[in-house]
């Protein structure tokens, strides 16, 4: 996260790699709670995401002589679950689903989003029928609309989860992308493109594309630890991934069967969600801020 | 008057358009892989019962022609017999009505309760710390997700200090008090914040000065002049906010066992009892739209600057 404008108070002759640590230093200075969040979230994504080179096992295989292991005891930090599992181990496989399922959503509902959007604003015809769907999509709440999808799609699997999500998530961005375009449309800019020959399809993806883009983007940084907490909850109940892939949902699914006799292999998934949730949505909501500031 | 009324049957032409292309979706619940019979049929069906069952129930027939029979029973409330309660879909989904709406009713209380004290006190206050103090609690209630606080407060509350029931709803009204908190945390903080805003954007405009100047006292400025114009967009929020609990209780009707339509719709997903998902889907559909197309015929009413300009 460095910022480019440092370059006019940064001393002449210092190498470009330098000159970034030194903005990313200015900007830890500025705004430390932001800095810290941003490296705990890196930290945690690295670590989930290289968990097989880091020597965390299998996170189905499971011990049933050390079944409900406290945490602490030696070998398994975190406890173990009822099927005597190694929590730590499934709580970092679980991050890993949980973050490529919704950034995978994520990036599929902004491009629908944007696509469907720039068709609306753009090709007249297309305008009614595109926004008639959206009041459509808009009479369903959320997960009630993921409920009617998954029973459509015929039950639970990773890509059926991200079909859900890219479904119930791309509303937004056409609505916003629309709106803008058609403030765009008649920019001096655009005008300037027809004039010199730009056809409907390049004015749309070279010239009002990369205007709404940010904002879109932006959206999406709000949007990613909502989809995080719509997976979860589909998952724990039972309408995300299979059962055999471990997710943070499952795992308090799992762990609230035995609540009352083990706490930690329910409790300690649920508090690892909502820290991370939290630091997602303090982030999106900085990066939101950060924009309407511009 | 007939710029209202025509307001107003533009925006029934509108629900009425999303109610029919909802039926295209509801009724592709069953029929989107195709053939609703692999679905229904338990796996140890034998290919010939299978063709019989496909055949008594038309499911052999194009795709159009179902639709229009299904859109013909589903208008008359007619979503076909419960595969698992032996009785008429709709009628299992109306039977868990009443346990959803006094869950969704005291929950939406709560949101009041909580929201409009908290955008008034930062409203007011107007200073760094009672901003901070609603980002908090903003940032708290929308990155806690609801089933994570309700995990929580039953190992607090029912696992550790044996104060409340951890589910179903048998004991009123302890077995209320955790479900309406955790659903009120899926709208308090979005709520707060819109009233939050609209208040702060009618403090500071010509009026509310002049109310002041003219030496009315807080009480009849905030109250009468400042906050009756900041709830209207507070009552869409409130439109918008009905799906939102739709959505939260059915998440929080599994967790804590809680006899209502989510529970239900969830469970007869996993029983492939179709008839009931679809049947649950319609109502909280027709639900969502009713009140919103309410919301939105009230507030010409509400507001006479409205009226004016549709």
């Amino acid at each position: 996260m460095s910022t480019p404008a440092v370059t006019a108070s940064a001393p002449v002759a210092v190498p470009s790699g330098r000159r970034e640590l030194h903005g990313a230093a200015r900007f830890a200075r500025r705004h430390p709670v932001i800095a810290g969040e941003v490296v705990l979230i890196v930290l945690i994504l690295l670590v989930s995401l290289a968990a097989p080179l880091l020597g965390f096992g299998d996170p189905n295989h499971g011990d049933l002589l050390q079944s409900v292991a406290k945490p602490g005891t030696s070998g398994h930090l975190l406890g173990t679950d009822v099927q005597g599992r190694d929590i730590l181990t499934r709580v970092v496989f679980s991050i890993r689903t949980s973050v490529l399922i919704s950034l995978a959503a994520t990036v599929a509902a902004l491009l629908l989003g944007l696509g469907l959007g720039l068709l609306a604003g753009t090709v007249r015809w297309l305008d009614t029928p595109i926004m008639r769907l959206v009041d459509i999509q808009m009479a369903f709440p959320a997960l009630v609309l993921a409920i009617a999808v998954v029973a459509a799609l015929g039950g639970a699997s990773i890509v059926n989860v991200v079909v859900v999500l890219t479904v119930t998530g791309w509303v937004g961005y056409a609505r916003v992308c629309r709106a803008m375009v058609l403030s765009l449309r008649n920019a001096l800019f655009v005008d300037a493109a027809r004039a010199a020959g730009a056809t409907s399809t390049r004015i749309a993806w070279r010239h009002l594309a990369p205007n709404v883009l940010p904002t879109l983007v932006a959206m999406a940084v709000a949007q990613f630890p909502m989809l995080m907490i719509q997976e979860a909850s589909l998952s724990y109940l039972g309408l995300g991934v299979p059962a055999s892939t471990p997710t943070l949902g499952v795992m308090m699914q799992d762990g609230q069967q035995a609540l009352f006799t083990a706490w930690w292999p329910c409790v300690e998934p649920a508090i690892v969600m909502a820290v991370l949730v939290l630091i997602l949505t303090s982030l999106g909501d900085y990066a939101s801020r950060a924009l309407n500031r511009t | 008057m007939p710029t209202l009324l025509m307001a107003v049957a533009r925006r029934l032409m509108t629900m009425i358009v999303a109610l029919f292309g909802a039926t295209i979706i509801i009724f592709l619940i069953l029929h989107l892989t195709g053939d609703p019979t692999t679905a229904l049929l338990p796996d140890t069906a034998t290919p010939s019962q299978i063709a019989a069952f496909r055949h008594a129930n038309g499911f052999d027939r194009p795709i159009f022609v179902q639709y229009v029979e299904f859109l013909s029973h589903m208008v008359r409330g007619d979503f076909g017999q419960s595969l698992r309660y032996q009785s008429p879909a709709l009628q299992v989904v109306l039977d868990r009505l009443p346990a959803t709406a006094e869950l969704m009713g005291i929950s939406v209380l709560l949101t009041l309760l909580v929201s409009m004290p908290l955008a008034i006190f930062v409203a007011v206050r107007d200073n760094t710390a009672a901003r901070a103090l609603l980002r908090v609690t903003t940032v708290l209630g929308q990155g806690v997700p609801g089933f994570v606080l309700a995990i929580l407060m039953i190992f607090v509350f029912s696992v550790q200090l044996h104060w409340l029931p951890s589910s179903g709803n048998r004991q009123f009204p302890q077995d209320l008090i955790m479900p309406s908190i955790v659903l009120a945390s899926f709208t308090i903080p979005q709520v707060t914040r819109v009233l939050q805003t609209s208040l702060s954007e009618v403090l500071r405009s010509d009026y509310v000065r002049t109310a002041r100047a003219k030496g009315l006292p807080p009480r009849s400025v905030y109250g009468k002049h400042a906050l009756r114009n900041a709830l209207i967009p507070f009552l869409t929020l409130l439109g918008v906010q009905v799906g939102v609990l739709l959505g939260g209780s059915v998440v929080t009707e599994t967790i804590f066992g809680w006899p209502g339509i989510g529970q239900l719709m969830v469970q007869a997903i996993s029983n492939r009892d179709y008839p009931v998902v679809q049947a649950g889907v319609a109502v909280v559909v027709v639900a969502f739209l009713v009140v919103n197309t309410l919301v939105d015929i009230t507030y010409p009413w509400l507001d006479p600057r409205l009226r004016r300009a549709s």
